[in-house]
């Protein structure tokens, strides 16, 4: 079964960094979304299926608590598990987002294998 | 906030960059620097971080370093690496740094990351400074703890 994913990410080159990861990793793809802020990707969830969502915290006009925080207030869009791929490895961020409703944390510098990790863990 | 001393900044910062560098960007730091005809032209990043120590993170990077290290991050090769990509990378680097760096220093605080900016040169007399050398030149990371003037 293939999986669409969207990555959120202000830096392209991370988006395109994560693209690379996530097909390296052996995960079978659908549609890869990319969005560049919260906003963007609140539109592109309400217009496409997305199987996961890989979301940074600290973006430009939403970030990722806010976009997180408004899945989770909508009855549809909750059901998307929400990785939070961040360089904020505080414990204090990670469990704020946790307790904001997404599934798992990552925290750059991440291991392709530990991304992978996590997606089979909230794709399973 | 714990105080920290500077000896103590300086090792984070050395393991942070190792790790960062290694993993993200699959590149190891050396232990002596490459043989340089010149000094190599530069690029310098910057962002500031509010919280319990707030303060300022700075890298400057060999521009042949930074170009590499975007044609490993982006998965191309360096020939084909924009000025662009190359100081968007650095920008990624610059915020993975200080991710790492204040993780370490203070794992149970809450800090919010400015985006990074392009800088002239390095900034911030009283900053920890540590010059690390990478396959094709050399990256420095400048870390200043508490409020800047």
């Amino acid at each position: 079964m293939a999986f669409n994913v969207l990555i959120v990410d202000d830096s392209a080159a991370m988006r395109n960094f994560v693209r690379r990861v996530l097909t390296l990793s052996g995960i079978e793809l659908g549609d890869c979304f990319e969005a560049s802020n919260g906003q963007e990707a609140l539109s592109c969830v309400s217009k496409n299926w997305v199987d996961v969502i890989l979301t940074d915290i600290n973006m430009p006009q939403m970030n990722g608590e806010e976009f997180v925080r408004r899945l989770s207030e909508d009855e549809i869009l909750r059901a998307i598990p929400v990785i939070v791929v961040s360089t904020d490895g505080t414990d204090m961020r990670m469990q704020q987002m946790l307790r904001l409703g997404a599934k798992a944390y990552v925290k750059k510098p991440f291991l392709p294998e530990t991304l992978r990790g996590k997606l089979d863990q909230v794709l399973s | 906030m714990t105080a920290i001393e500077e000896s103590e900044l300086a090792r984070v910062i050395e393991a942070s960059a190792a790790e960062v560098l290694e993993t993200m960007f699959f590149t190891p730091v050396l232990d002596e620097p490459e043989p340089a005809s010149a000094p190599p032209p530069v690029l310098c990043a910057s962002l500031t971080f509010a919280g319990d120590p707030p303060g300022t993170l700075q890298i400057d990077i060999a521009e042949a370093a930074a170009r590499n290290l975007a044609a490993d991050f982006l998965g191309s090769d360096a020939s084909e690496v924009s000025a662009e990509h190359a100081q968007e990378v650095a920008f990624e680097l610059a915020n993975m740094l200080c991710g790492s760096i204040l993780s370490r220093v203070e794992p149970n605080a809450h800090f919010d990351l400015s985006s990074p900016e392009p800088v002239d040169r390095l900034q911030g007399k009283q900053a920890v400074s540590r010059q690390l050398y990478l396959p094709s030149g050399t990256l420095t990371v400048s870390v200043q703890l508490g409020d800047v003037p």
